[in-house]
């Protein structure tokens, strides 16, 4: 008998994917097109709009999915769900380190005059990355449910170690990468750039936890899949 | 007048202390008793780590080997050969004696096996470390001047590094020991968290060699608060996790 509940659940967060990406690309808009250009990079600095509030998406999720993992594992009742939320959350910390990689290569290439620097916080980035993908690789190589999702979950805080190093490598090593925006008021960026900058990153960290909802979900069909193949009970 | 019931609670901690500190050197004891009686392994890895030490430089092309740029770099290099060889084995000593189960069904303190575990691998490093460094001053050609405050300057840092990679390579260890392809998740998850500590040990050590050229940018302060660090936060997560690693 299928979930009415599970896919009530799946339609009303994809339902949601359509809104929220109008809004992100109302909000890009703002970046890309709206605000004035820089005085010293002129209009490639625009990226800084789509390249920063990923790169918060890449640190929130790796972080959201230690904390459920931390938590599975205080709360037994719950641990299947709670790796099923750590799984999903790791799934889109590993695909914004990837896009916060990329977006700041190109940045780099036209304001360094290279596509990679080995500094410290494109260094710690891509060893985050590596990490997330690790992670990936382990839940794909071990064939036990229970020991892959105990095996998993400790990757993940793993993985939540490296944040903290990635966000404070500007700080501890000289970096050509620069320092935090919103740390200093009246620091980094001018008051427009500051709230168009926050306002793409409200929304991008939204679109993610929609994404994240449906990633969830997916997630949760495919055990289930598992579950009944490995039970014999399916029948392509 | 301190009561009974907190004076014998006190004696209790000790006792489960004294325990767990046997219990943690016992797992250290047995493991360094059996590399001592089957050499193979450790003859094995520093034979390995003698032909990198010729072999490595070759890949540099013939004119560098005289430099000494690349003299911290080979060695490290090479230290990393030697601790992904050692990590990968780090319960050959249980899997090869048979005693694997037997490790997972005895009673005693998960933390104090693993803790156990990272101090023999420690060891373990550095009775490879020493002979490599001896190879490292010959093939070199390290300045005799040079010797005595380098070496006053890697004993620490090769310390650090040891107790940092043993906990990492330990947790590691036993985080993939029930998948399917250990040889190529290990490496792929070690070396990354491992990366920082590396990263130290090179730029500290290569900060006291005068015939290199000084790195610009980075304290030495940043890089010891990295090398001693990691071990502690790994350490601390070795103590929360350590039942959930050895499950059965």
């Amino acid at each position: 008998m299928p979930d009415v509940d599970f896919q009530k659940k799946f339609r009303f967060w994809r339902a949601w994917l359509l809104p929220v990406m109008v809004l992100q690309l109302v909000a890009w808009y703002f970046g890309l097109f709206w605000i004035g250009a820089d005085k010293d990079q002129g209009e490639v600095f625009r990226i800084m709009f789509v390249h920063v509030p990923v790169a918060w998406c890449a640190f929130w999720w790796i972080i959201a999915a230690a904390v459920f993992a931390v938590i599975g594992f205080v709360r037994k009742s719950a641990f299947e769900t709670l790796d099923q939320c750590s799984h999903a959350a790791i799934d889109l910390g590993t695909v914004f380190a990837a896009l916060a990689l990329a977006t700041g290569s190109i940045w780099g290439r036209p304001t360094w005059g290279v596509w990679w620097d080995w500094d410290p916080r494109l260094t710690s980035t891509l060893v985050l990355f590596l990490v997330c993908c690790a992670y990936h690789v382990l839940r794909s190589f071990t064939p036990d449910i229970q020991a892959r999702r105990t095996s998993a979950q400790i990757v993940a805080i793993f993985a939540a170690v490296n944040v903290p190093i990635v966000y404070y490598s500007v700080n501890i090593w000289r970096s050509l990468h620069q320092p935090q925006t919103f740390v200093k008021k009246g620091g980094n960026a001018s008051a427009d750039v500051g709230m168009v900058l926050l306002i793409n990153t409200i929304v991008m960290l939204l679109l993610s936890y929609v994404i994240y909802r449906v990633r969830r979900s997916a997630i949760d069909a495919e055990e289930r899949l598992e579950a009944v193949r490995e039970g014999g009970g399916f029948h392509g | 007048m301190v009561p009974e019931t907190v004076e014998f609670e006190g004696v209790g901690i000790l006792n489960q202390l004294r325990l767990w500190r046997s219990q943690c050197w016992l797992v250290v004891e047995y493991s360094v008793r059996t590399v001592l009686l089957r050499k193979a392994s450790w003859a094995g890895t520093l034979a390995f780590s003698a032909c990198l030490s010729i072999l490595f430089p070759f890949a540099f092309g013939t004119e560098l080997i005289q430099r000494a740029e690349i003299r911290h770099g080979a060695f490290w290099a090479i230290n990393e050969f030697v601790v992904a060889l050692s990590v990968g084995r780090l319960f050959s000593v249980e899997a090869e004696g048979g005693m694997l189960e037997y490790l997972l069904s005895v009673q005693a303190e998960r933390t104090a096996i693993l803790f156990g575990k990272i101090i023999y691998t420690a060891a373990y490093l550095l009775s490879l470390q020493i002979p490599l460094i001896l190879m490292w001053i010959i093939f070199y050609n390290v300045p005799g001047a040079a010797v005595a405050s380098l070496l006053g300057r890697i004993a620490p840092l090769l310390l650090l590094f040891n107790l940092g990679t043993g906990t990492i390579g330990a947790l590691l260890a036993c985080v993939t020991a029930r998948s399917t392809a250990k040889d190529i998740l290990l490496p792929l998850l070690f070396y990354p968290l491992q990366m920082s500590v590396l990263l130290a040990a090179v730029s500290l050590a290569t900060m006291t060699d005068p015939d290199t050229v000084m790195l610009a940018g980075t304290s030495e302060q940043s890089w010891w608060a990295v090398l001693g660090g990691v071990p502690v936060v790994f350490l601390s997560l070795a103590v929360l996790l350590g039942d959930l690693l050895f499950q059965e």
